[in-house]
């Protein structure tokens, strides 16, 4: 692989085919422009170090993606340790966060759901970020996070029934519109 | 039979859908040099809140002792003052 060789240009490649995924899959996880800046420069850093362990028969893609979740899910790891004062005030919130591409009448919802994913457990947060925000195929899904697919299905199935009760909880009064009643 | 409507989820799931990727900012610069190792240590905003509360915790723990210093150091001037007071007055000293 060139970029194990230490080549600029090499690098450079990899960021321009690679950032927007890590960057995508960052603020995902953090939910915060300036978090996942940190996160996906220190992805980057991690894959240029260690490009020399890189093992050839797993995809590319496939390791940045196991690199970005494991830099995402401890930077916010460390955001839960060392909240506000430390231990004390530790935050287990989510962040006002919507995702930057959402238009401004679906923001609402879309802030709702990314709260409730920022709630979810780690291996639940992990399967539906990478394959319903990075739109992952599920058998990808499952090499990235080292499991079957079976695993991974289950993941999603109790992934989505959280989310989709939390939702009902945040918005009791929201039933169906005028056009899907009738 | 009325189809089953699309709940919060399903429609959040279909915004997400044509959603798209968050374009990355050009960190490229950023990366090089943490590369290369000229990367500026950068202390992390928690950690200067942990720094400014345990400052916060010295300097109050000061004002207090401060505080009880000056209070006992008063008490016993005051104290001082009256039992010199009394001696003289026993021994009749300035007389």
């Amino acid at each position: 692989m060139s970029i194990a060789q230490g080549e600029a240009l090499a690098l450079r490649e990899l960021y321009a085919r690679h950032a927007d995924r890590v960057y995508n899959t960052a603020i995902s996880y953090v939910q915060s422009a300036v978090d996942a800046e940190e996160v996906t420069q220190d992805v980057f850093t991690k894959v240029w170090r260690s490009a020399n362990n890189f093992k050839a028969e797993s995809q590319v893609t496939t390791w940045v993606y196991r690199i970005t979740v494991n830099t995402a899910l401890t930077a916010l790891k460390k955001r839960q340790r060392y909240g506000f004062l430390g231990a004390l005030t530790a935050s287990h919130d989510p962040p006002d966060f919507h995702h930057p591409n959402a238009v401004l009448e679906e923001r609402e919802l879309n802030q709702a759901l990314f709260a409730n994913i920022y709630r979810l457990p780690n291996r639940q947060k992990t399967a539906f970020i990478l394959s319903y925000v990075e739109e992952l195929p599920r058998a990808q899904v499952a090499e990235v996070m080292g499991i079957t697919l079976k695993a991974t299905e289950s993941l999603l199935m109790r992934a989505k029934g959280g989310l989709r009760q939390a939702l009902k909880n945040d918005y009791p009064h929201r039933g169906p519109t005028k056009r899907e009643r009738s | 039979m009325k189809p089953e409507l699309p709940d919060d989820l399903d429609k959040a799931l279909a915004q997400l859908k044509g959603l798209g990727r968050a374009k990355a900012p050009d960190l490229l610069p950023r990366i090089e040099a943490s590369i290369k190792g000229n990367k500026a240590k950068v202390i992390p905003l928690a950690e200067w809140r942990r720094l400014v509360a345990a400052a916060a915790v010295v300097l109050l723990l000061n004002l207090v002792g401060l505080v009880y210093y000056a209070q006992q150091t008063s008490g016993q001037v005051a104290l001082n003052e009256t039992s010199t007071e009394v001696l003289i007055s026993d021994f009749q000293l300035y007389e």
